[in-house]
């Protein structure tokens, strides 16, 4: 039987907000946003292409906003997706690359399949990461 | 640009406790235990014909065992439950999510 990661709850303050943030600067499609009940409302994204989604949690989990941290998301390009972030206003890191066990800069022009990577934050603090690799079957 | 969402990092306090517990308990498949350097080491695993995977990581900026609302999907909720009870693993009865609660 299959055993799918299907969602990772990521633990927000405003839900509104978090939901601009994703949808609108990072770009994830929102599959639901329905309202369970006074206290509870589930909102659902997920990546353009992702097998997995998120939650965006407030009154239904007990981690404190922003104490999700390192979720890797994957990209075929990460200058393009870096680039990407930025103009959309989110305040995304400068490209690393891992290199014998620690992060260094990246160089113009450097392969950055498997070890490229940048870090940006959500409102609330939850940390992101996006590595390069190549695109695959 | 697709963007995928490929591994979510799990904060443990023991790497072969946790190692131990997710693959022969809760069946999930070791991709990677690779050493990094400075005493660290990647360890990766996926739950079978999953599309993500977990690392299992000491060094998060957040105390082991506060990660929350992950969701596994299978097809079959009374066979996954009887395989992680046969394995040992303290899984709760199957409850159904009705009007809200």
């Amino acid at each position: 039987m299959d055993w799918k990661i299907e969602v990772v709850t990521v633990p927000v303050s405003d839900l509104d907000r978090s939901i601009d943030f994703y949808a609108n600067k990072v770009g994830f499609a929102v599959d639901i946003d329905f309202k369970v009940s006074d206290e509870v409302r589930l909102v659902q994204l997920t990546p353009p292409g992702s097998g997995c989604s998120i939650h965006l949690g407030r009154g239904t989990i007990d981690m404190e906003p922003g104490d999700l941290d390192g979720v890797f998301l994957v990209v075929p390009d990460v200058r393009a997706a870096q680039a990407d972030l930025a103009e959309k206003g989110v305040d995304v890191g400068e490209i690393l690359v891992f290199d014998n066990g620690a992060y260094r800069s990246a160089l113009e022009g450097e392969n950055l399949d498997l070890v490229g990577c940048v870090y940006f934050n959500d409102p609330d603090g939850n940390r992101w990461c996006v590595q390069q690799i190549p695109a695959r079957d | 640009m697709e963007l995928q969402l490929e591994v979510i990092p799990v904060p443990v306090s023991d790497v072969d406790l946790a190692k131990r517990f997710y693959s022969e308990q809760a069946g999930f498949v070791v991709d990677l235990d690779t050493p990094l350097g400075e005493g660290a080491r990647l360890v990766q695993l996926t739950p079978p014909g999953s599309a993500c995977s977990i690392h299992l990581n000491t060094m998060l900026g957040v105390p082991p065992g506060v990660l929350e609302g992950l969701q596994l999907m299978v097809s079959d909720i009374e066979a996954a439950r009887t395989e992680l009870v046969d394995r040992g693993v303290e899984a709760t009865p199957v409850q159904h999510i009705d009007d809200g609660a």
